[in-house]
């Protein structure tokens, strides 16, 4: 008897039995991006999340990476955490080097790894012309990764090498090199300390990404050795030792800036778009479908499975070069391991050696900024991850009329309630 | 048991006033005008309207009340609109008048309250394709309101005599309707939903006169005027429309045949047509009929209600009929009424057939 319920709609038969005025539907494409630009270095090889390497397609980049120093003395009775007396390695034996492939092409055949020593003095300068020398003649051994992956439980029980795979996918996996006393060659005066580089090849598509320390994990060297144990040879883990640096040498071109956008590449590229959503739209329409026109200047060349992610994201505050991005919900990052909130964030995936225009859904982001209209109507256009890649993407940009980035925007606008 | 009718008319009061008689007539015009008629009053087809002191029709009508009156009348509507096409079932629940009256002065009672002048509450989907980007996208359109305009109204009563009576009274028109505008599109996930929604307040002044004659004993005669200038009509605090609304003149006779048998006929006219652009708006002439039979603590009332819609697509006026019955009973030594009724209406007009059964249920305490 108190409540009021309600079931009240019907079919409509209009205009006879329809409330006056109809909801409009206006598409149109709008060339309202201005003060676009392309800044450099986001991303230096050096702090990036991978190491690509790659033997096809004329490029040539190859890992290079330090591991830390370690000791050679062990607790004597590491179960026992009051006895602090340390023994010293008799004999370094052997090491296992660990490593993660985030991507690699599945149609790459005999995919081997060729793993050599560096000198310590690899940085951030190291170029592949000074490096050409332990490239040469510093050959540790070569693991084909292909071979190894097939064996049972992807291990060769002969050489000590293992494979894994770490998701249904197969695509991401850990490689396991094992290394003698010799390979490893453990040298006191340099505490430890190590570098390698490596080198991939395949009967095709040579092309994977070693992760790095910034991407999670990064390569790890483990360290085994023989104790003397009361006069008993004991055989043993000694230390593991993580990466110090890691980067990569190559020939692959850095981008450049220019008169166009550049997102991507290694030192990473961004570019910034700046919107002038108008105000009839952004606050008294609804837009109900919003697509961003981008044309690539020339298409991207690399690996055919390399294709370039980028992603579109919302900046909370405009300040150029530096905008902050708006960090995801309870995160401090903006991007998550899915697809994120597409109202902040939106993906677009280009594919190797075509020139088709990028197409991007905005739609979120576009009535993102209808709902907060006091937020910056910019967007950051970078890669995914940030310095993934050595594939670098050149976009026409406003300086270029004919193929400026365009809004292809649909929208419902304000509806008149009509009589009375 | 005293206590509990009083809360339960209070909480009536506290409820906003709806409609009681959405109708799909209403859509295109103003909406659908309401009854200002107590439920002993709809039940008998509306004819006891201008008799009695507890419906809103006359305000003389509240000479009859010689105590302390509140009254509110609940109703739940089932109806079904048939377009020739689609046929749907719709439902709705309202509490469309209160009224409180009472003796101020030997001669003077004053009373007032609410009621639904207008029903303004629909809902209707329109499907549709549309070509977007050369690509034909299907759509529903859901166009609704949800609301009424609600007629404040302040009146008194002077009882010259035990024959003569005359009322006046001044109207408040508020109210409000929440308005939906939503396009579905089908392939929800290329084409985002767009949903609009406002509020649109309502505002307007009214008077009315009416006069109660006993010429001869056992029967009563009623005349009454009830004038409005306009409906103004506003979004977000600015006028989105203003339009005429009707001056309502009527009369009616009640007969007491015997202190068992009480017969009524009315009739009005209002000038709907000043409401809005011509040939979407009728001026209506609308009659009723009814009687109350049996005692006066349970009476069997019946009636019946013709007339026309005011609002409508076709060249005519949209007509309705309506077949109404009810009783009700007193408890607390008289000082509460129950009252209960049901009526069947039918509305045709513009190849739109509208029918359904209206239940009522009305609460009178006399504290």
């Amino acid at each position: 008897m108190l409540a009021c319920t309600e079931d009240a709609t019907a079919p409509g038969k209009c205009p006879a039995y329809c409330p006056g005025g109809q909801i409009q539907v206006v598409d149109t494409i709008l060339r309202i991006i201005s003060r676009d630009s392309s800044y450099l270095g986001y991303v230096v090889p050096e702090s990036a999340q991978v190491m690509p390497a790659v033997n096809a397609f004329g490029i040539d980049a190859r890992p290079i990476f330090s591991m830390g120093p370690v000791g050679n003395r062990v607790l004597l009775n590491p179960s026992n955490t009051s006895d602090t007396t340390t023994v010293g390695a008799a004999s370094v034996d052997s090491a296992t080097l660990i490593f993660k492939i985030d991507r690699r092409d599945t149609l790459a055949s005999n995919l081997r790894i060729s793993l050599y020593r560096m000198p310590l003095t690899i940085d951030r300068n190291s170029t592949l012309a000074g490096l050409a020398g332990p490239f040469t003649d510093s050959l540790i051994r070569t693991m084909n990764v292909d071979s190894v992956f097939k064996l049972p439980g992807g291990v060769d029980s002969t050489a000590g090498d293992s494979v894994a795979a770490i998701d249904s996918l197969r695509i991401q996996i850990f490689v396991k090199i094992k290394l003698d006393s010799a390979q490893a060659r453990y040298l006191a005066a340099d505490s430890g300390r190590s570098a390698f580089g490596i080198r991939v090849t395949a009967d095709s598509l040579a092309s994977v990404t070693i992760e790095t320390l910034n991407g999670g994990r990064g390569p790890t060297l483990t360290w085994f050795a023989t104790f003397d144990s009361a006069g008993t040879p004991s055989h043993r883990l000694m230390a593991i030792s993580n990466t110090t640096f890691s980067s990569f040498v190559g020939n692959a071109a850095s981008p450049t800036l220019d008169s166009n956008l550049v997102v991507g590449g290694l030192p990473s590229a961004r570019s910034i778009l700046r919107f002038s959503i108008p105000r009839g739209i952004r606050d008294s329409a609804q837009v109900v479908r919003a697509t961003l026109y981008l044309v690539p200047v020339a298409a991207p060349q690399g690996i055919p499975s390399d294709s370039v992610v980028i992603a579109f994201e919302r900046v909370s505050t405009d300040i150029g070069a530096k905008s902050p991005c708006v960090p995801v919900s309870g995160l401090t990052t903006c991007f998550t391991s899915g697809p994120g909130d597409s109202a902040f964030v939106v993906p677009a995936t280009v594919s190797m050696g075509k020139t088709d225009t990028i197409a991007t859904d905005i739609t979120d982001i576009v009535r993102g900024w209808a709902t907060d209209t006091i937020a910056p109507q910019t967007l950051m256009v970078s890669q995914i991850p940030d310095g993934g890649n050595l594939v670098f993407l050149r976009l026409y940009s406003t300086r270029s009329p004919a193929f400026r980035p365009a809004l292809h925007i649909t929208y419902v606008p304000r509806y008149s309630f009509g009589n009375p | 048991m005293r206590r509990a009718t009083i809360w339960s008319v209070l909480m009536l009061a506290g409820l906003h006033p709806l409609a009681a008689q959405d109708s799909q007539f209403g859509i295109r015009g103003l909406g659908a005008p309401g009854t200002f008629a107590s439920v002993r009053a709809w039940t008998t087809g509306g004819a006891f309207a201008p008799f009695d002191g507890m419906s809103a029709l006359t305000d003389a009508a509240l000479s009859d009340v010689t105590r302390l009156t509140a009254s509110a009348t609940g109703a739940s509507v089932y109806r079904t609109v048939d377009d020739g096409t689609n046929s749907s079932a719709l439902r709705s629940s309202r509490f469309p008048m209160m009224q409180v009256a009472g003796q101020v002065l030997d001669k003077l009672v004053v009373g007032g309250g609410f009621s639904t002048y207008l029903y303004r509450s629909y809902s209707v989907q329109v499907p549709g394709t549309i070509s977007i980007r050369g690509v034909p996208e299907t759509y529903l359109d859901e166009l609704g309101s949800d609301g009424a305009v609600t007629d404040l109204r302040v009146a008194a009563a002077w009882k010259f005599s035990s024959r003569l009576s005359i009322g006046g009274g001044l109207h408040i028109l508020t109210g409000s309707s929440n308005l939906t505008a939503t396009r579905l599109f089908t392939d929800s996930a290329v084409y985002k939903n767009a949903t609009q929604t406002d509020q649109e307040s309502y505002g307007g002044f009214g008077v009315s006169l009416s006069v109660l004659a006993t010429p001869v004993s056992g029967l009563r005669v009623s005349g009454f005027l009830q004038s409005y200038n306009h409906l103004r009509a506003e979004i977000s605090g600015f006028q989105s429309a203003e339009n005429e609304l009707p001056t309502a003149l009527g009369g009616g006779v009640q007969w007491t045949v015997t202190p068992e048998v009480r017969l009524a006929g009315t009739v009005s006219h209002a000038n709907w047509s000043v409401s809005s652009a011509a040939g979407t708006a009728f001026n209506t002439t609308n009659w009723s009929v009814g009687g109350e039979f049996g005692r006066a603590a349970l009476p069997l009332r019946v009636g019946v209600r013709g007339g026309q819609m005011p609002f409508g697509p076709g060249p005519t006026a949209p007509t309705q009929l309506g077949i109404s019955a009810g009783t009700g009973f007193t408890f607390s030594q008289g000082r509460g009424i129950l009252d209960f009724g049901v009526e069947h209406v039918r509305r045709t007009g513009g190849g739109l057939t509208e029918s359904g059964w209206t239940l009522l249920a009305g609460l009178t305490v006399r504290p």
